[in-house]
């Protein structure tokens, strides 16, 4: 079973919660005091009370830990810090998700261990500026990213016998054939490539090649239901 | 008599009443005395030149006869221009007609019989305030080379230099700057007066009878205290006695401390007007400029969306209550002001048009209370801007649109959204926040599509994208409003279109340029 964890009450704790109740069912929030473990039982979630010198070797025992993802959303930069600190040192492979408020802690949770950053103050700078200066722009992504609309990214992986593989990305026809976009093609000892840089027009297709793709639901069906290994 | 004040008082009626009498009064005064008005400025230099013409001419009719043509010109033109000047300023300076009707009504509210002499009078005190005010003292004696056949009030034409002060504002500012200390000047002229009259005095009683002594008159001991005082010392008139060497000692150390504490009383007020300089500088920049950002909040995320709006080229104006974080904002070179955005005075202040200057106001500070009161201060003022805000506690949604808030921007919601995404597909994830924050020079771009650009490129056939290492996301088509993804090549163009793209930023850029030029 799917589960995550989330460490900290505040708004954003509780947004991340809420989004996750689609894909996960098992959703525990961690807190520091028991009012706030009071209050968030009120709202019907599930919680416990931890405290930053805990130790996270029992977390093995309630959670699987290869179907685990943790968000680290403390208030306090240090606090945050220090917990994603102390659980890579308990848990090598656990994904770890942290918040951030400024570039300096972000830097310092991702010494800490974990494996993704979300800032905060710079994800807000984005999206007013994108606002700003490229409305349709940030509609477009908007939708596609967050809104359940006919539009999905997907990414897919290249496995072993699809056809693709080494033709050059330009020389298939994804927009009549399949009515996609391939926004681009990640490989894993590159950095990200896309398939306008010259670099990825000369070299064709490998095996274990990510495509991010982007299309209608519906054309996306048809070609999982032809290649299979698309993520959604 | 009572039918000449009917008359009067009528005739006074009808022309406070007449839309084209105050149409051109208002005109004179914005030509006149409105700074912000445009066209103020040539007004002005065209006064500038009249004035160095006329000294020019005072200067060159000294040693060489001038062109008669010339000397009518400057003798009669210019002072005639100058008379016409001085006249509309007297005119312009308050509304006689209105104290007429305030002394009219008045009158009749207290049942008394209309007093005329008492409303010219006040007309009169009004007008005299701006007659004896030095500017205008300055005009009036400008006028005055008017009357050239008195050789001696040729001279005045040098107070023509003083009518600058009117039209160049670096003198104003130097002006009001020094009287700001008026009262340390007046102190310190009042030392250096009683210092010069009591050493003259008494340099005249020890030297006057001295034969070796050029100091025979009282003017020469006066000159001589004003020489030595200034510490110029030319040396053409000297004490020789030793009574006078010790005035003369006294006077020079007076001298000297006169002449540091001056410059240190310029050299302060300077300092404490600086910021104010500074201030007037940037709200007459403000005033220029169109299409601007006004952030209200120079916190965190104030700060990070104003540097990237200005590296994207826009412009930018911060507004903060806070003196430090506005020291900062101009350290990172934004016009900015510690002024209090929620009140209307600050716009009326920084003379800020939100119709004509104004593309949108970002509330950007840290609380809910502050964002929601500079939007409700914002909205009253204009009806029609765009007004985004940041919302920091989700109960307080209600409040922000509410209160007029066009977008909100609600951090947590997206963070949300961001995790739920992240989870589900890490790669696509990843590539379109890097799209986003255009990292490596590759971004998303939008493109209008104008009649240039029609005029070459009538369907997608034409565009080629592929040339220039280009993805065609969509279009987002503007009669329709909406988004056409992955467009097939025989779509037809429309002027206001938008083409959704992906590549590299200098690609992009020379794409640009191929879809206005000809295939």
């Amino acid at each position: 079973m799917k589960s995550a964890v989330i460490f900290g009450y505040n708004e954003f704790a509780l947004e991340i919660a809420q989004s996750l109740k689609t894909k996960y069912s098992d959703i525990t929030l961690f807190v520091l005091e028991d009012n706030d473990r009071n209050l968030l039982k009120d709202k019907g979630f599930k919680v416990s009370k931890f405290d930053l010198s805990d130790d996270w070797s029992m977390f093995e025992i309630d959670y699987d830990l290869e179907h685990l993802i943790v968000f680290c959303a403390l208030q306090e930069s240090s606090e945050n810090i220090f917990l994603t600190i102390s659980l890579r040192a308990t848990f090598e492979n656990l994904l770890i998700i942290a918040l951030s408020t400024d570039q300096e802690s972000g830097r310092k949770l991702k010494m800490a261990g974990a494996n993704k950053i979300i800032p905060i103050t710079q994800t807000t700078v984005n999206i007013i500026t994108e606002m700003l200066e490229r409305p349709f722009v940030t509609e477009i992504l908007n939708n596609i990213l967050y809104a359940d609309k006919d539009l999905k990214i997907v990414q897919w992986t290249l496995h072993e016998g699809v056809e693709f593989i080494g033709s050059n990305i330009e020389d298939i026809d994804w927009k009549y054939k399949y009515g996609l976009v391939v926004l681009a093609v990640i490989r894993e000892n590159l950095d990200t490539s896309f398939i306008y840089t010259k670099k990825a027009n000369s070299e064709p297709l490998r095996q274990g090649d990510v495509l991010v793709i982007i299309g209608f639901k519906y054309d996306i069906a048809n070609f999982e239901s032809m290649y299979k290994g698309v993520i959604e | 008599m009572e039918l000449l004040k009917r008359l009067f008082i009528r005739a006074v009626f009808a022309l406070n009443g007449s839309d084209k009498y105050s149409h051109f009064k208002h005109i004179v005064y914005n030509f006149l005395e409105n700074d912000q008005f445009r066209f103020k400025k040539y007004i002005d230099f065209m006064m500038i030149v009249l004035i160095f013409t006329s000294v020019f001419i005072l200067v060159k009719e000294v040693k060489t006869t001038i062109d008669p043509d010339l000397k009518f010109f400057n003798d009669y033109i210019i002072s005639i221009i100058f008379m016409i000047e001085y006249v509309l300023r007297l005119w312009v300076y308050d509304s006689s007609t209105a104290i007429v009707i305030a002394q009219y009504e008045k009158d009749t509210t207290l049942s008394r019989k209309f007093r005329l002499r008492r409303a010219l009078f006040k007309v009169f005190l009004s007008k005299w305030k701006h007659i004896r005010s030095i500017s205008s003292i300055i005009d009036l004696l400008a006028i005055i080379p008017f009357f050239h056949e008195l050789r001696l009030l040729r001279i005045f034409i040098l107070f023509r230099i003083f009518k600058l002060f009117r039209y160049t504002r670096s003198i104003k500012t130097f002006g009001s700057v020094l009287s700001a200390k008026r009262f340390e000047f007046i102190t310190l002229v009042m030392f250096a007066s009683i210092i010069v009259i009591v050493s003259s005095v008494l340099v005249y009683v020890m030297e006057a009878n001295n034969p070796h002594s050029k100091i025979n008159t009282l003017f020469d001991a006066f000159y001589w205290a004003i020489v030595t005082m200034s510490t110029v010392g030319y040396g053409d008139v000297v004490t020789v006695s030793e009574e006078g060497k010790l005035v003369a000692i006294i006077v020079i150390m007076s001298g000297v401390a006169v002449m540091a504490f001056t410059t240190s009383l310029v050299v302060s007020a300077f300092t404490e007007k600086i910021e104010e300089i500074k201030e007037i500088k940037s709200i007459e920049d403000i005033t220029k400029l169109k299409g601007i950002y006004l952030i209200c909040g120079y916190k965190e995320i104030g700060r990070q969306v104003a540097l990237k709006l200005k590296s994207n080229g826009s412009k930018v104006i911060i507004l903060d209550k806070d003196a430090k974080l506005v020291k900062e904002a101009i350290k990172d070179e934004f016009l900015a002001f510690a002024h209090d955005a929620g009140l209307l005075s600050t716009y009326e202040d920084l003379r800020i048009n939100f119709a004509t200057q104004v593309r949108s106001v970002l509330c950007l500070d840290d609380t809910d209370v502050e964002n929601i009161y500079t939007t409700l201060t914002v909205r009253s003022m204009s009806k029609h801007v765009e007004i985004i805000s940041i919302l920091e506690s989700k109960q307080n949604r209600k409040k922000l649109e509410m209160a007029g808030v066009s977008k909100i921007i609600f951090s947590q919601e997206f963070i949300g959204l961001i995790a739920k995404e992240y989870i589900g597909q890490p790669v696509a994830f990843d590539l379109i926040h890097a799209l986003r924050s255009e990292t490596n020079g590759i971004q998303i771009s939008e493109i209008l599509v104008d009649d240039v650009m029609l005029r070459y490129h009538g369907d997608l056939t034409e565009i080629e994208c592929r040339k220039y290492k280009l993805l065609m996301l969509g279009i987002y088509k503007s009669a329709s409003k909406r988004f056409l993804f992955n467009p097939i090549n025989s779509t037809h163009l429309e002027s206001g279109d938008m083409l959704i793209i992906v590549g590299d930023y200098v690609f992009i850029e020379e794409f640009k340029k191929h879809l206005h030029k000809k295939s």
